[in-house]
């Protein structure tokens, strides 16, 4: 940003053509002087025409410039490194992994004694860093409101019944900033960044590793076993490993209710239990903490792996009959098309199919799949995971929602090849939870401890990402702006210099500011 | 047309007709033609003294023994008495006594229009020749510029003309100067004052003349269009710029004093003056009518 001086010189260059124009294009009347000597004036007008007699609009233009060079450069903003001016505020974070750890020695706990004891935090103003579910969106709760008339330990159980601990979004404390709060606290566990622009008091993930906490959980992944035709979920378990209860949803509306032990089984895995179910549908996985710590509960959606498909095209209607699991549909989920079919424009709208489309190409190119689309074998075609005019996928779930490979002589050649479709369908598939929201996107549902995005008819679970339950690995920087300069007093500093100008109008012209018919 | 030839037809000659306005030869012969007996109208319903009282003025020339070519009711009856001799007292001739004009020509006459100032001054001067008024023109501004003295008067253009070739406005002006420069110069008793009276040193009141005329030439500032802001007015007189806010307290200043010159020569009107304005580019008719009425009463 260019320097007030600079700004104030580029802004006085038409005041000075104006000046300029005005000495070069000024009339200069001639007549005796008798009967015009300057009258003493008397009131407000005396001043400013005594001072600034001949050039008082060009002078009240370079005050405006001057007004807004120094708004611009951000004049009344604090320097670089100085304490921001405004009311301080201290933030306690109100995601899942603050409810980790042994109850009294929760980072939650920590933040609320940190609070109640701390004098140097008395005077900031208290806020939580909470997911709304109604809203789908972060947001600061003003906390003297919520926690008034709770006293002692009361305080962390108030806002544990009130707010949803979620996975927030720090950047929300920015608006802290827009709201005139200076110096910026935050009261959390680990941050998994490094922060500039307000301080954060890490209150320590409590980690299995190191004994603050006993136990850790989370589901790495959940797919179909087409060899076996069961439905596996795998945890990655840390600390002790208590009894799991598993909770099925009762269609359509549900609740949850417990499934009986013989349509689930427990296998232990290398990092964790792997649970196996013999049918697709919504459960519920909880994991209770022992010694009384806060258990994690996941809902999963399996679902079938049977996809309602169509295919266009030749070489498409064979990759349909090639895979059993793909059963051709006027209401296709998915849409196999080879390019050039008039299919690939209805499933180019959003809400239509997913699109995985063909070309064949007369000779070899030069690019081989990923190795994870194709299972790890060498296939040598191209594959772009986003068609170009296709509709993009939703954020949360992160799937492409249009493949498109060109095939050689090479790749068609290739045994492997269909790996490659597998992939490529598997890998659009609904994923068995989301771990992120967009705002607005729906409406988010408490279901005994897990959460449930209902979006229209769709009922979709939601589990906090990894990094609430276990420690994250820090990387990248989270910057907060620097408080906006002061707009309410350059904003009335125009606004009067302005009405000078007005006032100083009307005094030499004689005319009403607002004149009528 | 000759200078006589235009003397006798009692019109300015062709080089004196720019300078000398064109009705000035009318309005010549109509107040020549104009008698006693067969006074104007308006001068009837004035009841003008110039009127009721024809002849000689009472100005005493000299006393002399009465010889038999006089007129025996001009006897003095009470010189007789005492002397037992006839006297006879002479006067001046009343229509006899001349006239001083005196134009401003200093810069500030300008501002009205250099010519048609011009044109005023020669007019008048013209017009009391051609009714054979003595007249002492001078043109002044700071000094006397220029002088010429008419003892007979006359219908001729010429001197007119080649007294105002070449002169400008120019100077400041210094009425109460050019006045008295007159008053010594003349033992005229009328005095003829064509200005734009912009000098505050000089008031109407201090013209040592017995008869005074004043001929305002007065153009507005408004006239110039000054806008509504701030304005730089330059002092053709003394250089001098003065740049204030041309608004409404300024038009409120500028109409005050406009009002208390003009109060300062009404003031004067009543006490026996003449005083007349006259605007650029006005019909000056009236005004010379008046102005000549105002010298013959």
């Amino acid at each position: 940003m260019p320097s007030a001086l600079a700004t104030f010189l580029l802004l006085l260059a038409p005041v000075a053509a104006m000046l300029f124009l005005n000495l070069r294009l000024s009339r200069r009347l001639s007549y005796p002087h008798e009967l015009l000597e300057e009258e003493r004036r008397r009131g407000p007008a005396a001043f400013l025409f005594r001072a600034l007699r001949a050039y008082w609009d060009l002078v009240l233009d370079a005050a405006l410039a001057l007004a807004v060079a120094l708004a611009l450069a951000g004049g009344g903003a604090p320097r670089d490194g100085a304490e921001p001016r405004g009311r301080p505020a201290l933030v306690v974070d109100c995601s899942r992994s603050m409810l980790a750890g042994r109850p009294g020695s929760r980072p939650l706990d920590l933040a609320m004694r940190r609070l109640a004891e701390d004098e140097s935090l008395r005077k900031a103003e208290p806020f939580a860093l909470a997911f709304d579910p109604r809203t789908a969106r972060t947001r600061l709760v003003p906390l003297r409101r919520l926690l008034s008339g709770v006293e002692g330990g009361g305080a962390a159980a108030r806002l544990e019944g009130e707010l949803a601990f979620l996975a927030v979004d720090y950047g929300e404390l920015a608006a802290l900033r827009r709201r005139g709060f200076g110096r910026i606290t935050l009261l959390t566990d680990a941050l998994p960044f490094r922060t500039e622009g307000f301080e954060a008091v890490e209150l320590g993930f409590p980690d299995p590793a190191s004994g603050e906490s006993e136990f850790a959980a989370y589901p790495s992944s959940a797919r179909h076993d087409r060899a076996s035709g069961s439905w596996l979920v795998a945890l990655v378990e840390a600390g002790r490993r208590g009894d799991l209860s598993v909770k099925a949803w009762r269609a359509p509306s549900g609740p949850f209710e417990r499934l009986a032990p013989s349509r689930y089984g427990v296998e232990e895995g290398p990092a964790g239990r792997i649970l196996r179910f013999s049918s697709p549908g919504l459960y519920l996985v909880s994991l209770p903490g022992p010694y009384g710590e806060a258990g994690a509960d996941f809902a999963l959606e399996l679902a079938s792996p049977a996809t309602a498909a169509s295919a266009e095209g030749p070489f498409s209607s064979r990759v349909l009959a090639a895979f059993p699991y793909l059963a051709a549909s006027e209401k296709p989920e998915l849409a196999l098309v080879d390019e050039g079919g008039k299919g690939a424009g209805a499933a180019a709208r959003a809400g239509g199919p997913r699109l995985v489309s063909t070309r064949l190409a007369p000779e070899d190119g030069r690019l081989v799949l990923s190795p994870a689309l194709a299972g790890g074998r060498l296939i040598a075609a191209g594959a772009e995971p986003e068609a170009p005019g296709f509709a993009p996928a939703p954020a949360s779930g992160g799937r492409a929602r249009a493949r498109r490979f060109v095939l050689g002589p090479a790749a068609l050649a290739n045994e492997d090849l269909p790996l490659a479709y597998d992939g490529a369908i598997l890998a659009g598939a609904e994923p068995p939870f989301l771990d992120s929201t967009r705002p607005g996107e729906g409406r988010i549902e408490a279901a005994m401890g897990a959460y449930l995005l209902r979006s229209g008819d769709s009922l979709r679970p939601l589990a906090p990402p990894p990094s609430e339950y276990f420690a994250p690995a820090r990387d990248g920087v989270l910057r907060l702006p620097p408080p906006p300069p002061p707009r309410l007093l350059w904003s009335a500093v125009l606004g009067l210099l302005s009405a000078a100008k007005l006032l100083a109008w009307r005094k030499s012209t004689g005319k009403r500011l607002l004149a009528r018919g | 047309m000759s200078d006589g030839e235009a003397a006798r037809s009692g019109q300015p000659r062709d080089a004196a007709r720019g300078l000398v306005d064109p009705e000035a030869a009318a309005l010549v012969r109509a107040f020549g033609r104009r008698t006693p007996r067969r006074p104007p109208l308006s001068a009837q319903a004035s009841r003008d003294p110039m009127f009721r009282r024809a002849g000689s003025s009472f100005d005493l020339k000299n006393i002399r023994e009465y010889q038999s070519t006089d007129d025996p009711r001009r006897i003095e009856w009470k010189l007789e008495g005492r002397t037992d001799r006839l006297f006879v007292k002479e006067y001046y001739d009343e229509e006899r006594d001349g006239a001083a004009v005196l134009v401003d020509l200093s810069a500030s006459l300008g501002v009205y229009g250099a010519a048609e100032a011009k044109r005023v001054g020669a007019t008048i001067a013209w017009m009391l020749g051609a009714l054979g008024v003595p007249t002492s023109l001078e043109a002044f501004a700071g000094r006397t510029l220029r002088r010429l003295s008419r003892q007979r008067g006359g219908k001729s253009t010429a001197p007119i003309a080649s007294f105002f070739a070449g002169l400008e406005p120019e100077g400041r002006t210094d009425i109460s100067a050019a006045v008295a420069s007159a008053r010594a110069a003349s033992r005229y008793r009328r005095l003829v004052l064509v200005s734009d009276f912009f000098d505050r040193d000089w008031s109407p009141r201090s013209s040592p003349f017995a008869r005074n005329c004043f001929v305002r030439l007065y153009r507005p500032f408004s006239d110039l269009r000054p806008g509504r802001a701030e304005v730089d007015v330059e002092d053709p007189e003394t250089g001098r710029r003065l740049r204030l806010p041309w608004d409404a307290a300024a038009e409120a200043a500028y109409a005050r004093r406009e009002a208390e010159l003009d109060a300062a020569f009404r003031e004067a009107a009543r006490r026996g003056a003449y005083y007349g304005i006259l605007r650029p580019g006005e019909p000056r008719r009236t005004l010379y009518w008046s102005l000549l009425e105002a010298l013959y009463a």
